[in-house]
């Protein structure tokens, strides 16, 4: 029972804080007002609920948030590991969730548009602003949208082919304990338009914090949009993402989902067909060390005909740390001749680590191919023996195999230099969890 | 070519192994010599494939009884990777896909290890890339293979030809050959079969394992030894591979009466 108590107490006083007078985008206000109504007969999620059988909040519980006044002092070299050249001149900064023009770059947007929430009036918005993650979905997306102060919005044009990407930096400063972040970001490619988008969740300390994001994307007609998320956040804090897209006919939506950081963090996404040939492929990697905790929910819809989905969820947990995994494929009854495929991957570096895997097919349609694998597993002891047969050590083998494993997600990132900073983060990781043995 | 007088290389005496606790090898014992090519004989089942493992270091494997001595090192008291950085090499029988290890990453990290073990200087990848271009050449490997990941969608003539281009980068002194010559086509036998010759030298040591004479015609042996029951029961010249095309194993298995034959 207490632990309801505490889950009451703590849902009482964010509402709470959330009534603090800090300025709130104008463009949000109508949603906010709906999630401060649902909230009112809502409760967290428990285990009891199927969709948190695996996870619990308690170290979201175990602390209270507020949103910052202000925002941490950061200068541009605090940040510059985390800047992409290759996004110079697309790059929109935010700190503690407050927009920070000096740590933006935006020079070389050409036509494409990328503005601060808050810089938006009634008027200027998406229209279509919270309709894709309604505020009513569930209380984590009612929480983040009530949260929300700041956030980014970014419209490709229609036609318009942008080969460079562009960067949307979240960067935690760690200034103060128990800051409350929620982000919203809006992203929208029109027709036959071409884009790539980095969003990437840093933090220059670590520290304890809770971060409730709401990323809403609609591919236009006919358009591509690859998207990379990273969250590299302080492995104190506690990260929710709601992430929704919306595909149009015969749009093209990649999402690579890279999870690196938080104590305990729940990204759950959802990409719907809502018109014909959708195609969408979905890579997840996480990587897991000590306590850490990382849930990864999705759901592929597939609502007209003739779609292609391919999903991939590969998770490396060392320490004591669990990753769950839910990957939930629909197909609905006019979606005839979809083509899709899931596999999750697993690898245990250590015996305390746990995976929680569950795949599921929902499929109304008689003619479809839909294909899924789950695999969880230590490294392959034929593999080693092979490594070391050449002289290898067995703990460069180990490190080697587990790099590999990573490796396929890894490859697939299209940036340069994020590929290396990442590549060089899981090498670091393999080869620490190696030298503790 | 037969030196009576060149160094030993490895010295295998009474050996006993066993896998899951069945015994396998039952007291095998062999001399290889420098610049001797041995070719080792024998039906499914008689224990070859686990003479290579055991010798190669494989943790399945249990050692019971007997030694094996490898350029003056106690072998068995070595780690597989050290074996391997002694100057021991085994082409496996089964080579293994690694996907996501690029194989010139692999080939460059395993040449390098061995390297520092050697006291040589390791190669930066620049200096590798035009070592190995160099190497591959051996089994006329095409040079997009590098790029790949280890063995990964291979054919079962391109695993083979692979682990001779590994021989030739890792330069060992007795290399262990497990079936080699199974699975190729006549082409491929000749490809693999002329690699390895050009890497045979009077400096190391070739042992093959094989089920048929027929690689033997391309790898010309100094010794063909017969492998029954965990033990070597008959030691003769390259003829004595022909006689056993011709007659099979059954002949040999009967008169068995010369147990540990060398």
């Amino acid at each position: 029972m207490s632990a309801l108590t505490d889950s009451r107490h703590w849902l009482a006083s964010a509402l709470t804080d959330s009534q603090q007078p800090i300025t709130t985008p104008s463009v949000t206000q109508g949603l906010q007002e709906r999630a401060r109504t649902y909230l009112q007969d809502a409760a967290l999620p428990t285990a009891h609920e199927e969709d948190w059988r695996f996870m619990t909040l308690v170290p979201l519980l175990e602390h209270t948030y507020q949103t910052p006044a202000r925002a941490g002092h950061i200068l541009l070299p605090d940040i510059s590991r985390f800047i992409l050249p290759e996004a110079e001149g697309r790059r929109l900064t935010f700190v503690d969730g407050y927009f920070s023009p000096e740590l933006s770059n935006l020079s070389e947007l050409g036509s494409i548009v990328l503005r601060p929430l808050g810089t938006l009036n009634d008027t200027d918005g998406p229209r279509a602003l919270g309709s894709i993650a309604p505020p009513e979905s569930d209380t984590m997306t009612a929480l983040a949208t009530l949260f929300g102060r700041e956030g980014a919005c970014l419209e490709v044009p229609p036609g318009v082919n942008e080969p460079r990407p562009i960067h949307l930096l979240f960067v935690s400063s760690g200034a103060r304990e128990g800051v409350r972040i929620a982000p919203r970001i809006w992203i929208s490619t029109g027709p036959r338009s071409k884009a790539t988008v980095v969003q990437t969740y840093v933090a220059t300390h670590e520290t304890v914090q809770a971060v409730h994001a709401i990323t809403e994307v609609a591919v236009g007609e006919e358009s591509e949009l690859t998207h990379i998320r990273v969250q590299s956040e302080s492995r104190m804090g506690c990260h929710f993402e709601r992430c929704a897209a919306n595909l149009g006919l015969r749009a093209r939506y990649t999402l690579r989902n890279i999870t690196l950081g938080g104590r305990l963090s729940r990204f759950d996404v959802s990409i719907d067909g809502v018109e014909t040939e959708m195609n969408a492929t979905l890579d997840g990697l996480a990587l897991l060390a000590g306590d850490q905790e990382a849930d990864t929910r999705s759901q592929l819809i597939h609502r007209k005909p003739h779609g292609q989905s391919r999903q991939s969820q590969r998770m490396i947990l060392d320490g004591c740390s669990h990753a769950v995994f839910r990957g939930l494929i629909r197909v609905h009854p006019q979606a005839q001749q979809t083509d899709s495929a899931q596999s999750s991957r697993g690898l245990l570096l250590s015996s305390d680590s746990r995976i929680d895997t569950k795949p599921e097919l929902a499929i109304e349609a008689d003619d479809v191919k839909c294909a899924h694998g789950a695999a969880i597993g230590q490294l392959d002891e034929e593999q080693l023996f092979y490594l070391r047969a050449r002289g290898i050590s067995e703990s460069d083998a180990r490190a080697l195999l587990t790099f590999a494993f990573a490796a396929e997600v890894l490859e697939n990132i299209p940036i340069h230099s994020l590929r290396k900073q990442l590549q060089a983060v899981v090498l670091g990781r393999t080869q620490r969890a190696e030298s503790k043995k | 070519m037969i030196q009576t007088n060149a160094p030993i290389l490895l010295e295998i005496d009474g050996l006993h192994a066993s896998v899951d606790g069945t015994p396998i090898l039952k007291g095998l014992s062999l001399v290889v010599r420098a610049g001797e090519v041995h070719a080792i004989m024998g039906p499914n089942g008689s224990g070859k494939s686990t003479l290579s493992k055991v010798l190669a270091g494989h943790p399945d494997y249990e050692v019971t009884a007997g030694s094996v001595k490898f350029l003056d090192r106690d072998l068995l008291a070595l780690e597989a990777e050290e074996r391997a950085r002694a100057g021991l090499f085994l082409a496996f029988q089964y080579p293994i896909e690694i996907p996501g290890v690029s194989n010139a990453a692999f080939l460059r990290q395993a040449y390098n290890t061995l390297a520092v073990a050697r006291g040589e200087e390791e190669l930066d990848p620049i200096e590798f890339d035009d070592y190995i271009n160099e190497r591959i050449k051996v089994v006329e490997l095409p040079a997009s293979f590098l790029e790949r990941s280890v063995n990964e969608g291979f054919s079962g003539g391109e695993k083979k030809r692979n682990e001779i281009v590994q021989m030739a980068v890792l330069n060992p002194k007795v290399a262990i050959l497990d079936e080699t010559d199974s699975g190729l086509d006549i082409d491929a036998l000749k490809t693999v079969s002329q690699g390895v010759n050009q890497l045979s030298n009077a400096e190391n040591a070739i042992i093959m394992v094989t089920h048929y004479q027929r690689l033997l015609n391309y790898i010309v042996p100094d010794f063909v030894h017969v492998m029954a029951d965990g033990r070597l029961i008959k030691t003769g010249g390259k003829e004595l591979a022909q006689e056993l095309e011709s007659r099979g194993y059954d002949w040999l298995r009967s008169q068995a009466s010369t147990p540990g034959a060398v």
